[in-house]
């Protein structure tokens, strides 16, 4: 318990510290901090649940496997969440890459191919997990989110929900600081467009 | 000195309003530019809402899969 409460008090530079020198605590006391906000970046990026949680799962083994090339004059949040970014985009590009047509593959030769390329459609049933998904993500503000190109999400999401400076964004994302401007203005433009209705 | 009516709100000047900043020239603008007004409150009212989204969380037992995964990768190198 008393372990517990100091854990708390440390800064994030101490935590990695813990966890390098292979203590469990340190890891947990890792998790503890960010699961949350890592979950909820990649969580609004793909909008899937649980591949949200393998994605975030995802994060912190790389962000674990790597703590030796984290430096700690950085913060420990952008470096995982650049990690958690880069491994929300690359799911994206690959599930782009993956999208087949429901008739089939275009250089399909003969029926047996074109059948074996064609989409399997699911139940068009709802799961349990989708209704919850279709309730966390069926909000105005959160359809409209969704709604925004992947690299303006990822700005506006640690801008106004994880709270970071202009600069800390681009040092996250590895962009110039004018992009990461131009892409939250760019963003907020198209969600004044979509809420443009609400009043107080 | 008033902005001219060509001079609508810049991008700086939304940020400046986000962190309560007007300067006077501003304040003049926004008094007689229906238009500024208008795109000053519906920026209001996105940064309002994106400051009330939902704080998603996983599932429980994120953290015991995480390290139970985080053991097998060490056992297995």
């Amino acid at each position: 318990m008393q372990q517990a409460l100091e854990l708390q008090t440390i800064t994030d530079q101490e935590v990695v510290a813990l966890a390098r020198e292979g203590r469990e605590t340190g890891y947990r006391e890792l998790v503890r901090r960010y699961e949350r906000p890592v979950f909820a970046l990649v969580y609004r990026m793909v909008r899937d649940r649980e591949v949200a949680e393998d994605l975030a799962q995802d994060t912190f083994l790389k962000a674990f496997n790597a703590l030796d090339s984290y430096r700690p004059e950085y913060k420990f949040s952008s470096w995982l969440f650049k990690i958690a970014h880069n491994t929300a985009i690359d799911h994206l590009r690959r599930r782009t890459l993956d999208t087949l047509s429901i008739e089939g593959a275009p250089h399909a030769m003969t029926p047996e191919q074109l059948e074996a390329t064609a989409l399997q459609l699911e139940s068009d049933a709802p799961s349990a997990l989708d209704r919850v998904e279709a309730l966390e993500l069926g909000g105005e503000i959160e359809e409209a989110i969704g709604r925004l190109r992947p690299e303006y999400r990822s700005c506006i999401l640690l801008r106004h929900v994880e709270g970071l400076a202009y600069e800390e964004i681009a040092e996250t994302l590895d962009l110039p600081l004018g992009t990461v401007k131009t892409y939250i203005h760019r963003a907020r433009h198209e969600l004044r467009a979509a809420l443009g209705h609400l009043r107080d | 000195m008033a902005l001219s009516a060509a001079q609508h709100l810049t991008w700086d000047d939304l940020d400046g309003l986000e962190i309560g900043t007007r300067s006077p020239t501003l304040a003049v603008h926004l008094e007689t530019c229906s238009q500024c007004r208008r795109t000053a409150e519906r920026d209001r009212q996105v940064l309002k809402a994106l400051s009330e989204v939902a704080p998603f969380a996983p599932s429980a037992g994120f953290a015991d899969r995480l390290m139970l995964r985080l053991r097998r990768d060490a056992q297995w190198g």
